[in-house]
């Protein structure tokens, strides 16, 4: 067990005295240095009446209000002036201190509508949140609400000071009312979705998300709302067919994922018409391009479904009855991903092959160890040498051994007839 | 430092525990403890087992959904979170109810709320009618000295609250542990703000009772500055050793934890996680501390280019290899026996530390190698405003093959700063960020907005095509800041200084890898090299700051600012406070200005942040 870990090891039990072993210990560790030798005395650090100011302020700030050990005549006195201290103020700037030094103040006195806003200003001026917060219960409180609005309206900071402190305490409908009456719609909208989305339950979660749908008015947040309620229609509704998968409330990529791992036909997606489709759940939802390749190539990867991952980029095009190669992701991070998902050397090889840059192709191959890329790419760059070296590498008479030979042969040829052009137009 | 000044940084803990004891004091009896997790590590660092159980204290408990036994007076300590709050209460009225009919009354319940008790605390007590049955308590631990030169508050959540959520309560907090900053170290000559919180912050100083002596300063200048004024050095991803341990693990009160799940495999969708490696057994390998006492490793190198670091750590494990073969082969007996009892221990505990580095080095390898370079590049790019193209594909790229739910909007809220969107590219962006996570997430570019890290997407965007044409192409204000302050360093020379690591040390701008230069760095390089006032205020100018010296009492815009004759500044002693956390690259460029300048420089914040905790707070 480590030193410093004292604190954790008894989990949901408590920590007892028998542990104090250890905790000798880990002074050792410099974890507890209460009273080390370099440090110095209290008296050093802090003069004794501002720390005497601190500890007074700490305690005025507790329940205990009356010190202890006090004569009946001293009790007196001090009541006395607590009693002054209390009510005996109207000056805003100076009930807002007290609130900032912990004083117990009362705010009764601020009887008259204005000294009440005087008093917010203060608050909001003094830029004590604490303050403001509580001379805003000290308005809700004592004004009728039509009132009590009018004013933090008007005062951004209460506003805001408000609407958190009724979203803490869950009290979304009065804190949605308040956004919409001061034509903060939106926000009204986005509050109550994200009070929803925090449900449990998927059923009434999409109920509620319907309702709130109609509270948004920027196009591009009701497209979105509309798309979680599609999403969640789709894993209500075919919770069967993702089974034992369990995709209800995931994200969309995510449901995608499940979707692949259920799915026959990638090599003719169009020939399902199932809304579990992946192909179609990416139409539905516009997942882009790129997100879906990497999903359904994880995924089928994992599956060792290869021949399902070529023909995930190879699209046929109606016009020409060739096949062509589209990815919308770096071929460099696709192949390192295929390695490290144990692809085989075919697979690593037919992605290579799109490598067009024959040094960057190289790297990549030997990176992987895809044999015949390497073959290939050094043949490009008619490094024959390089090409020998590697032949002696590998174990004679395997079909790699073979491959590299003909390799060799063929860049030798190539070269003899460009010679033979060469000499020939020399004698010419 | 000076030696006096360094042993009162050390000394805040003091007050701490005298803060407490003066609460414990009114709280009598044999008492359990119960106490909020994240609390446990921060307690540890000033009050041990021992000193708790001389204040009564028997057992203690971790708040959870599991109720304490109720047997003695009950002692909750927790952050100031109202939801916490009502859970200890729903606690204390379950153990109410049950404890009546078993035990021979209701011993007392007490509720120390860290670091103040607000209204709303109190009001919800009065409103469940706990008044009178529950006692409150309010303390602050102030600061925590968590390296050389380095102190921090550990509030919980002070970014999400005060940009976000706009709840300001915490900076009247924080005005009280500057106070009593002030009262340790005296109040500085001059005090420097940048930004609203930052002003009210110092303002509230103002208004709390004054030390009563106010001679010699520890420290004569003060700078207060709000998080959202430097936004990139958050952002962008630090290439030190210390700022990189952050983007995989978390650390509190100094202890950084090495356990469990990284940060980055975190963020991922389960369905694309690579098995990864398990390391073999390191069951004993769960934090490194990460303070200069006992750790000469990180102490000398936690500042350093991790490329660096890499090679030494690489190169001690070797070099300690070999010291424990010469020794383990010709020996007689004698030395033998003299290496087990001397050496070994030694040679054990160095390794153990060895092995912690190189496990957070492999780490930190195994994340981000495959994507560093690349990252770093579009940075650059997103900086110097070129190559928008590649930046917007890096993004698309990202989105699919490395999606990471924080890191994303990271990059994202970085272009959105100094590059600007278009209606268009922000639609896809969110829409593909909302497939990829889930659309319950949308709130998330909300709370991103507030904070100014991203385009309000809750406006219609506007389909003015012009006016999208022109905002492209114009530099966004903050990029203009940033030019005119000189943050972003001029490329003149590049190819030399890329090749130089040791020049580019001299620039603060190296922890970014040359790129950027981090707000708080450059303030106070012009501070300590300014010889007149009139040296300043032109260059300080450019972001909104305030000043007030000596015996003022009110913030002053640098206009309105009398000739100060603080400058040259001497001594060169500096206190640097940032609200809503602050990054180990910003301390470590702090670091090199130190140096450059020969000042002392002591930094201070809420709480050690980087780029992925700041999105993790908006979301």
């Amino acid at each position: 067990m480590d030193q410093d870990d004292y604190w954790n090891v008894s989990h949901s039990k408590s920590f007892c005295f028998d542990d104090l072993d250890e905790i000798e210990e880990q002074t050792d560790d410099n974890i507890s240095e209460i009273s080390t030798q370099s440090s110095i005395s209290l008296g050093a650090i802090i003069n004794e009446n501002d720390l005497q100011v601190i500890l007074d302020e700490e305690i005025h700030n507790s329940d205990s209000v009356i010190p202890k050990g006090l004569t009946l005549e001293e009790e007196v006195k001090f009541l006395r002036r607590k009693i002054n201290e209390f009510y005996l103020t109207n000056h805003p700037e100076a009930t807002i201190n007290k609130i900032l030094l912990n004083n117990a103040c009362s705010l009764e006195c601020y009887k008259s509508l204005i000294e009440k806003e005087e008093l917010l200003d203060a608050a909001i001026r003094s830029g004590n949140g604490d303050a403001i917060l509580k001379v805003i219960f000290h308005l809700k409180n004592t004004l009728k609400p039509a009132i009590f609005l009018k004013i933090i309206a008007s005062r951004l900071e209460a506003v805001e000071h408000y609407i958190n402190y009724l979203k803490t305490t869950m009290k979304i409908g009065e804190a949605t009312d308040i956004l919409t009456m001061l034509d903060r719609r939106e926000e009204a909208a986005l509050l109550q979705f994200s009070a929803i989305v925090q449900s449990k339950n998927a059923i009434q979660k999409l109920e509620n998300l319907k309702k709130t749908q109609e509270l948004f008015t920027n196009p591009f947040l009701i497209n979105q709302v509309q798309s979680y309620i599609n999403l969640l229609e789709l894993q209500i509704n075919e919770r069967m067919h993702f089974q034992p998968s369990d995709v209800i409330d995931t994200s969309v990529l995510e449901t995608l994922y499940v979707a692949c791992t259920k799915f026959q036909k990638f090599s003719e997606p169009t020939q399902s018409t199932s809304i579990t489709n992946p192909f179609k759940i990416v139409e539905k939802f516009n997942v882009a391009p790129a997100q879906f390749e990497w999903i359904a190539l994880n995924e089928r990867a994992k599956s060792q479904a290869w021949r399902d991952i070529e023909s995930l980029f190879e699209k046929k095009s109606s016009m020409l009855k060739k096949k062509t190669f589209t990815i919308h992701i770096p071929l460099e991070i696709v192949i390192l991903k295929l390695h490290q998902l144990r692809a085989p050397q075919a697979v690593l090889n037919s992605f290579l092959h799109h490598v067009e840059d024959p040094d960057r192709r190289l790297t990549l191959a030997k990176k992987v160890g895809a044999i015949h890329s390497i073959v290939d790419a050094l043949t490009i760059l008619k490094d024959k040498r390089s090409l020998e070296e590697f032949k002696e590498s590998l174990p004679s008479m395997t079909a790699e051994y073979f491959y590299t030979e003909k390799a060799i042969t063929s860049i030798t040829s190539a070269k003899s007839l460009l010679n033979l052009g060469k000499n020939s137009s020399f004698t010419n | 430092m000076d030696v006096v000044i360094e042993k009162k940084l050390s000394g805040y803990k003091q007050i701490a525990l005298e803060k407490l004891d003066n609460i414990l004091l009114t709280i009598f009896g044999r008492k359990d403890l119960i106490i909020e997790p994240e609390i446990i590590r921060i307690l540890d660092s000033f009050a041990n087992m021992a000193w708790l159980k001389s204040k009564g204290f028997d057992k203690i408990f971790k708040l959870s959904s599991t109720l304490p036994p109720k047997t003695k007076t009950l002692v909750y300590m927790i952050f100031a979170n109202l939801v916490t709050f009502k859970h200890v209460l729903d606690q204390i009225s379950l153990l109410k109810s049950s404890s009546l009919l078993e035990n021979d009354g209701i011993k007392d319940f007490h509720i120390i709320v860290v670091p103040s008790l607000f209204f709303v605390f109190r009001n919800l007590v009065e409103s469940e009618g706990f008044a009178g049955i529950v006692n409150l308590h309010s303390f602050s631990w102030d600061f925590l000295k968590i390296d050389r030169n380095l102190l921090i508050l550990e509030f919980p959540s002070t970014f999400q609250q005060i940009y976000i959520q706009k709840d300001k309560s915490l900076l009247s907090s924080i005005a009280k542990s500057l106070r009593v900053f002030t009262m340790v170290h005296k109040r500085p000559n001059m005090i420097l703000t940048c930004g609203q919180n930052s002003e009210k912050v110092v303002e509230m100083l103002m208004q709390l009772k004054k030390p009563t002596n106010n001679d010699n300063p520890d420290f004569n200048a003060m700078i207060v500055i709000d998080r959202n004024v430097d936004y990139p050095s958050c952002l962008l991803t630090p290439v030190t050793y210390s700022g990189l341990m952050l983007e995989l693990f978390d650390m509190k009160a100094g202890i950084l934890n090495i356990e469990g799940e990284n940060k980055i495999s975190n963020g991922k969708l389960d369905i694309l996680k690579e098995e990864s490696k398990q390391l073999e057994n390191h069951e004993d390998i769960k934090t490194l501390r990460m303070c200069g006492t006992s750790d000469e490793l990180y102490t000398a190198n936690k500042y350093k280019h991790f490329a660096e670091v890499v090679n030494i750590i690489k190169a001690e494990s070797k070099s300690l290899e070999q010291e424990k073969r010469k020794y383990s082969r010709d020996m007689n007996l004698d030395q033998m026996k003299n290496f087990v009892e001397q050496n070994l221990p030694r040679v054990a505990a160095q390794k153990k530390v060895l092995y912690k580095h190189l496990i957070i080095c492999e780490k930190i390898v195994q994340e981000m190698s495959l994507n560093f370079e690349k990252l770093q590049n579009v940075e650059e790019m997103i900086l110097r405003y070129e190559n928008r193209k590649q930046i917007i594909s890096f993004i698309d790229e990202s989105m699919s093959t490395n999606a990471h739910n924080l890191n994303v909007l990271r990059v994202m809220a970085l272009i959105h700063i100094f590059n600007g969107y278009s209606g268009d590219e922000i639609h896809r962006l969110v829409q593909n960020y909302l497939n990829a996570f889930g659309h319950k997430n949308i709130h998330i570019f909300h709370n991103l907005f507030k904070a100014k890290l991203f385009p309000n997407i809750l406006k219609p965007s506007s389909t003015n095509l012009i006016k999208i044409a022109s905002n492209l192409t114009k530099k966004t204000p903050f990029m203009t800041d940033a030019i005119k302050f000189k943050l972003i360093p001029i490329i003149e020379n590049e190819i030399l200084d890329k090749k130089k690591p040791t020049a580019r040390k001299k620039c603060p701008s190296y922890v970014f890898n040359g790129n950027y230069i981090p707000y708080i760095a450059q303030v106070a390089q012009v501070l300590l090299q300014a010889q007149n006032f009139h040296d300043i205020s032109p260059k300080l100018s450019t972001f909104d700051v305030k000043i007030l010296c000596n015996d003022e009492s009110n913030l002053k815009s640098l206009n309105d600012t009398q000739n100060v004759k603080l400058f040259p500044l001497k001594p060169k002693t500096m206190f640097i406070f940032v609200i809503g956390g602050i990054t180990y690259a910003e301390v470590a460029a702090c670091k090199i200005i130190e140096s450059l300048t020969g000042a002392t420089i002591v930094v201070a914040s809420d709480e050690v942040t980087n780029g992925m905790n700041l999105i993790k707070s908006v979301s």
